[in-house]
């Protein structure tokens, strides 16, 4: 990609021709990520004071409470340089001036550039300003058991939401399954969810100015009667409103469940996880001509950095989430060989190194089109939208509990992101 | 220095207050608590008078000053349907939590009080579910009732109570009883711990005499071991009554609230305003009728348990 400057040598020149010392503002950084991998992220953050000359400490958090732990943070005045961030929070963390644009940074215009249009909205908001770059993306797919659908006569997995109800119906009818669809429809994450089948039917959720206009469009009733009709008629998981990691990997691996729809990076644990399914688990884009949904979780720059301490904060921001000044994603390639997450350029599924890490039963040529196609509706990165997950978890199960039908729940789910949007 | 030393005493005895007077024992005991006192005042006493003050302002998360805005913040949770359905499941959920958590660690310490062989591996075992860490317990009985891989459901099956296997957390009643089985449990140990330390403290020769007198068992626990026990009784409902109202982590992870809103309990809607409406003021309402549920719930327990002691009379 080429995208690494040199920001110690050229931050150097700059105070030198300025007359500033640049170790009257040097400090040591504090970079706080979540506990995926603490090590890793340890080794890393050494290389890069090695080779930079600067320090940085790292304080690592649980993922589990990991966005309250933060808010908490900044809330009562603790400000991490750089940090792990989700991507729902970006918003409030940018109106609250918890979190440092990046738009006067040299270079940060060609990193953005470099960047699939589809997650473009995941670091730059609406109206210009750069939050963030990211730590790791992922497109959903469509993961399946090959073994089971060909057991059902079927010669591939299904391209349509009917086509998906249909294999699903055969699927049970034909005693392979009891449940063959899994999915991870916890109240908070069924937003995901939603949105990734909105876009496999083409439908437009928000607005550029993040108004929902899904109800606008008589497609999104047809999706939650999709969704109904897959739940009601015994077609998912009976305990899909409450599965979690553990289930939908046991279930997958162990053949109870035919299909899982979720982040492509699912695939190497289910392998690396192992069990009687494992080898004939595989994946395809998701059902539908539309879109895919483009997800991920970014790195953001605290507000209180300046001179020499910004500099060595940018160049650290670049090193962590693209290329390094050599140009090779040393950073990115490790997360794809621990967990095959990826990073959304177009130039790291180029990159030779990073094709090598992928394990052989992933179809990068796949993933790569998906990535292409891919979308990351910008209210998801919006102060209010936290909320709206929260109530899509609401509409959406009572609407599979009987007590709403499917144009009822659509109405109900546009009022409430009216209504927190309005505040 | 023998005399040095005696008058080093006497004009130590001279600083004191006469021994036995209520002062002295009042500053003493004072000054034993002291610490745990200031402790209680900065972890407990400032942030609870703080919250008490946001539930009364509009908060911005920015270093913006906060703003008085009355009552607002309560009629707005007052006023959200979900409260309402969240406090109702939040007391049949504390109901059901102290029973179990009460009665079974009674049971417990029963059982364990009794000259069986082993009994001293059984109470060390005792201590495993409440040292067990309640996100692992809430895993544990999620894998435990899963319709696929459980082994309750394959029990049920075998002998005969169940038809089927059943996925109970997706139906909404039994997955209200199901996590509170499952925090319940953690907690029987802890009550069985302190009904235990009870128990050791009952004089034998009452029991003995009472048997020499042709009392049964039955009538034993209920006129010697359960008076006996009913201070020890007043301070585990109370407690299990307080953790029952502030359950969150076992629940958050076996259903995170679900399925739809069957076991979203109060603290969940707290979690829920806090860190994901980012509405302080109105968490802070919230935080506070949660304080005043689980003091009103508590103090009835209190009423209820703390008259008419036999023993005592």
């Amino acid at each position: 990609m080429g995208l690494g400057l040199s920001l110690p040598a050229v931050g150097a020149l700059l105070a030198a021709c300025s007359g500033e010392d640049p170790e009257a503002t040097r400090r040591t950084l504090r970079f706080v990520g979540w506990d995926f991998l603490p090590d890793t992220i340890q080794t890393h953050l050494d290389n890069w004071s090695a080779v930079s000359g600067g320090s940085v400490e790292l304080e690592v958090l649980p993922v589990t409470g990991y966005p309250a732990a933060i808010q908490t943070r900044f809330r009562g005045g603790d400000r991490p340089d750089l940090f792990y961030n989700f991507t729902y929070l970006l918003g409030q963390f940018l109106e609250n001036g918890w979190n440092r644009t990046l738009n006067d940074l040299p270079g940060v215009e060609e990193r953005i550039d470099a960047i699939y249009p589809g997650a473009r909205s995941r670091f730059v908001t609406p109206d210009g300003q750069i939050t963030s770059l990211p730590y790791f993306s992922a497109v959903f797919m469509n993961h399946y058991n090959a073994a089971m659908v060909e057991q059902a006569g079927f010669s591939g997995p299904p391209q349509t939401l009917q086509e998906y109800y249909d294999q699903c119906a055969k699927i049970k009818a034909d005693g392979i399954s009891d449940a063959p669809y899994e999915s991870s429809w916890l109240n908070e994450r069924i937003e995901e969810y939603l949105m990734a089948t909105l876009l496999g039917e083409g439908i437009t959720a928000f607005d550029d100015a993040g108004q929902p206009v899904f109800a606008d469009d008589p497609r999104s009733v047809d999706v939650l009667e999709w969704w109904r009709a897959m739940y009601q008629d015994g077609l998912t998981s009976p305990t899909i409103l409450t599965d979690d990691n553990p289930e939908l990997i046991g279930g997958m691996t162990s053949g109870t469940f035919a299909f899982y729809a979720g982040h492509d990076y699912w695939l190497k644990i289910f392998n690396d996880v192992g069990g009687p399914a494992a080898a004939d688990l595989s994946m395809a884009p998701m059902p539908g001509a539309g879109q895919t949904l483009l997800a991920g979780e970014v790195v953001q720059m605290g507000p209180d950095l300046e001179g020499t301490a910004l500099k060595d904060a940018w160049d650290l921001l670049k090193f962590y989430t693209g290329t390094d000044n050599d140009g090779n994603f040393t950073v990115p390639l490790t997360w794809v060989e621990a967990a095959a997450l990826a990073v959304p350029y177009p130039s790291f599924f180029d990159d030779p190194a990073i094709q090598a890490a992928y394990p052989d039963y992933y179809d990068l040529g796949v993933i790569k089109s998906e990535y292409d196609r891919a979308a990351t509706p910008a209210a998801r990165a919006l102060s209010w939208y936290q909320g709206f997950q929260v109530k899509v978890g609401e509409r959406v199960n009572d609407m599979l509990a009987g007590d709403t039908t499917p144009a009822e729940a659509v109405k109900n789910m546009a009022d409430d992101a009216v209504q927190l949007a309005a505040g | 220095m023998v005399a040095s030393a005696q008058a080093r005493a006497t004009v130590d005895a001279r600083r004191l207050p006469p021994a036995g007077s209520p002062m002295s024992d009042r500053m003493f005991g004072l000054a034993l608590a002291l610490p745990a006192i200031i402790s209680l005042i900065l972890v407990v006493g400032i942030p609870g008078v703080q919250t008490l003050v946001y539930s009364f302002q509009r908060v911005p998360l920015s270093d913006d000053p906060a703003t008085f805005v009355g009552t607002d913040n309560y009629a707005k949770v007052l006023g959200d349907e979900s409260f309402v359905e969240s406090l109702v499941v939040t007391l049949q959920y504390t109901a059901g939590y102290v029973l179990l958590a009460t009665i079974l660690g009674l049971l417990f310490a029963l059982l364990l009080d009794q000259p069986l062989r082993g009994r001293g591996i059984a109470r060390a075992l005792l201590i495993i579910p409440w040292a067990t860490p309640v996100i692992i317990a809430g895993v544990m009985w999620k894998w435990l009732i899963d319709p696929s891989v459980g082994g309750l459901n394959a029990v049920l099956f075998e002998l005969g109570v169940l038809e089927d296997y059943k996925p109970f957390l997706a139906d909404r009643e039994w997955a209200l009883v199901f996590t509170i089985l499952a925090a319940g449990w953690h907690q029987a140990s802890f009550s069985a711990l302190l009904f235990l330390a009870s128990l050791q403290t009952l004089p034998n020769e009452i029991v003995e005499a009472a048997k020499v007198d042709g009392a049964t068992a039955w009538q034993r626990f209920r006129g010697i071991v359960f008076p006996w026990l009913r201070p020890m009784l007043l301070v585990v409902v109370v407690i299990n009554v307080i953790y029952g109202v502030l359950q969150f982590d076992t629940v958050w992870v076996m259903t995170q609230g679900g399925p739809g809103d069957a076991t979203t309990l109060l603290p969940i809607l707290l979690y829920r305003q806090l860190f994901i409406f980012s509405d302080i003021g109105a968490g802070s309402a919230l935080a506070v009728m949660l304080g005043i549920v689980a003091v009103l719930v508590s103090s009835i327990a209190l009423i209820l348990l703390g008259r008419d002691n036999p023993l005592e009379a």
